[in-house]
């Protein structure tokens, strides 16, 4: 996996998916909406989705 | 939060349904309730408590269990059932929130029983219609979230019950929630680690394709396993940071106590170590005592009769000494070995034998024939007495001696140690400290070492799973499954990474203004020497400089009260500030909230100048304050915080289980 090692994380992926997973905690945090179950899944979600996205 | 009103009915002597609206402006943000002891304050104080958290603190002969309205119970019969109900509203970040806590009572066995009570929970984003329920499991996380149960004694305070609510158990959590920290401590626990299995990272870790990979398995394995005993590690780390902050604290204090009495220590070794000489030569002494009796009894007699001898021996220089005879031998003894008729050696004695004769011929040398014998006999005696003579006197001059010696010691001794009774007399026992220390000493060196064993074992844990991940890493990413896996894991480890040191940071940095806040707020009450000093549990205590150190101070009833104040002000001022998180260029809010600040009998034996600090400070750091007053308390606060009551009303006591509440002017 070294390819993987040494490649750089996107900043503008990294900033996205740090704003997007704590809006959603702080949102849930409100209403309890979502489980822990859910929340877990969304925030894979978040990361997932984000990474298909070409800036 | 902020509470906009409460809604009471038929609990205690509120019989009926009361509500009051609370004073939520910016100004007037004051809220007063006014009402002499009795008349329900504490009572309205407890709604707060039994809605939100299910409990109340009445006192124990006040039948603490019933809430239902005694008038009410007391007209109940066989079939009739009443209702109990405190309903809460209040507004927390935009939302409004609704609590209704009931609690049905019925008339059974002639007696009247209450069930279960029940709580529910609804929201709407403020200014909006309707209301969405919230799920009856998360409606008791949810009101913590909103107000931690283990802050409500500061929340809701009760001054004349509550002794000491800083400074007993471990707050940290609800403060940093509180706080605003919430939103990352759950994002924490929901990204997780490879380890836990219900969290982003544990599915992402085990969804990779490891099958027929028996090396990375093994090596994932033995990383989990690592980083499992690295857990372990870090909490006993911080158990033992505790414990050696503790430990260091008792040091420190002890140190204190041992240097101030330093002088007390060393008189008290002094006492004690006199208090053993004395002892020991007491017992010198009384075997001194027992020799010279024995000696003087055992030459005496022959010391005083010297003299007769010297003269009976001049008397006798010239007497004839005869040695033919046999010493101590008597003419009876003869006369006796002749009537025998057998001789010592064993010859018959036959008369006119020569053995016969032999013997016979001893009478010449024995008296009365002969004296000789008898002067030699007398004379050996006096050398043997002249011998013993010789040293009878020395010996007794020498024991009569030591005992002067060391009778004296004795007396120089126990001089010293009552003058010392007299300088240590009413001072503590210092030696107990020095073995509390000595304890300590050991304790802190013993767990200083385990820590430092304990560092280096995480360090080589490090090593390991630096070691085991490259293994892993290398055998995992050949497939293209695993390889989009593997970037979605450093994306949320490297998100893991950054929330954990924002959470670090703003913890660090709460726990370094809340500090500041509480001493600013404190030094405006309080008018002393003294600094508030907050620890890693968030507890206060109060310190003062001695010498050059400082120390934990004591703490008055008075001096305890204000420090509450203090602490649950400086909390809702810092609630109130704004704490952001920077990711990039995004600046993201994760403020909590202004508190308010509910308070009974706030002035309760405060002097005059605490009361008008107090209502002076209040105000000004809470954005909304809800006060439970007694009418001759309000006249002290009433010209300064008079401005600032946007609500006030007034407990009117109709009968021991009946008031009423009615809004009244100002």
């Amino acid at each position: 996996m070294p390819e993987i090692e040494n490649k750089l994380l996107d900043e503008k992926h990294l900033t996205a998916m740090k704003v997007n997973i704590l809006e959603l905690e702080k949102e849930n945090l409100k209403t309890r909406d979502k489980t822990n179950d859910e929340m877990v899944e969304a925030i894979r979600k978040i990361i997932s989705d984000e990474l298909k996205k070409n800036y | 939060m902020l509470m906009k009103s409460l809604y009471i009915k038929n609990f205690r002597q509120f019989k009926g349904e009361t509500t009051i609206e609370f004073a939520r402006d910016k100004v007037k943000n004051v809220t007063i309730i006014l009402g002499d002891n009795t008349f329900g304050k504490t009572t309205l104080l407890q709604t707060f408590n039994w809605c939100l958290y299910d409990f109340v603190v009445f006192d124990k002969d006040s039948n603490p269990d019933m809430l239902l309205n005694l008038e009410l119970a007391s007209q109940m019969h066989y079939g009739s059932r009443d209702i109990v109900e405190v309903r809460i509203i209040l507004i927390h970040k935009n939302t409004e929130y609704t609590i209704s806590r009931t609690q049905e009572y019925f008339w059974t066995e002639h007696k009247v029983r209450g069930e279960k009570s029940k709580v529910t929970m609804s929201y709407k984003p403020l200014g909006a219609d309707g209301q969405t329920d919230i799920r009856d499991q998360y409606i008791d996380k949810m009101i913590n979230e909103i107000l931690p149960r283990n802050l409500s004694n500061f929340f809701f305070f009760d001054t004349e019950r509550v002794r000491d609510v800083s400074n007993r158990q471990d707050v940290s959590e609800s403060v940093k929630g509180l706080l605003g920290l919430t939103a990352l401590d759950n994002a924490m626990k929901h990204l997780g680690s490879k380890t836990a299995k219900t969290t982003v990272l544990g599915k992402l870790y085990s969804s990779m394709d490891n099958e027929g990979n028996q090396k990375a398995t093994e090596a994932l394995e033995r990383i989990n396993s690592t980083q499992q005993r690295k857990e372990v590690i870090a909490e006993q780390l911080e158990s033992l940071k505790t414990q050696i902050t503790d430990y260091e604290a008792e040091k420190s204090r002890l140190d204190h106590i041992l240097s101030e009495g330093k002088s007390t220590a060393s008189l008290q070794e002094r006492s004690l170590a006199l208090e053993r000489m004395i002892n020991r030569e007491t017992d010198v002494l009384e075997q001194n005592y027992g020799k010279f009796v024995r000696e003087f009894n055992g030459g005496t007699v022959t010391f005083f009769a010297k003299p007769l001898m010297i003269r009976a021996l001049d008397f006798m220089k010239d007497a004839k000494v005869d040695d033919k005879g046999i010493k101590d031998m008597t003419a009876q003894s003869i006369a006796d070995i002749i009537k025998r008729g057998r001789c010592i050696c064993g010859h018959d004695l036959v008369e006119d034998s020569d053995e016969y004769e032999t013997v016979l011929k001893e009478l010449d040398f024995l008296p009365p024939q002969s004296i000789g014998t008898s002067i030699r006999n007398f004379k050996d005696k006096i050398a043997t007495y002249d011998a013993t003579n010789r040293n009878y006197f020395t010996n007794l001059k020498s024991r009569y001696e030591d005992i002067l010696r060391i009778k004296t010691n004795i007396q120089e001794w126990q001089d010293e140690a009552d003058e010392i009774k007299g300088k240590i007399e009413g001072k503590e026992d210092m030696k107990k400290y020095s073995l509390k220390l000595a304890d300590v000493k050991s304790r802190l060196k013993e767990l200083n070492e385990k820590k430092e064993r304990l560092i280096r074992e995480d360090e080589g844990c490090n090593n390991d799973i630096e070691r085991f991940q490259k293994v892993y890493d290398s055998l995992v990413a050949v497939s293209s499954k695993n390889k989009s896996i593997m970037i979605y894991i450093r994306y949320a480890e490297e998100i893991l990474a950054w929330i954990t040191k924002t959470y670090k940071e703003k913890e660090s940095d709460i726990r370094e203004r809340l500090e500041e806040k509480i001493n600013e707020i404190f030094n405006k009450i309080y008018h002393g020497h003294r600094r508030a000093s907050i620890n890693e549990k968030y507890n206060v205590t109060l310190l003062t400089m001695v010498g050059e150190k400082e120390i934990a101070s004591g703490e008055s009833e008075g001096l305890n009260r204000v420090k509450n104040f203090a602490f649950i002000a400086g909390l809702v001022e810092l609630a109130k500030e704004k704490i952001v998180a920077i990711a990039g260029e995004n600046k993201m809010d994760l403020s909590s909230e202004p508190y308010p600040l509910i308070m009974d009998a706030p002035f309760s034996n405060a002097d005059a100048t605490h009361t008008t600090n107090i209502s002076k400070v209040l105000p000004e750091v809470a954005e909304q304050v809800i006060m439970f007053v007694m009418e001759k308390d309000w006249r002290y606060a009433e010209p300064v915080m008079a401005y600032r009551v946007g609500s006030q009303w007034m407990l009117d006591k109709k009968t021991d289980t009946y008031s009423i509440l009615k809004r009244s002017n100002s």
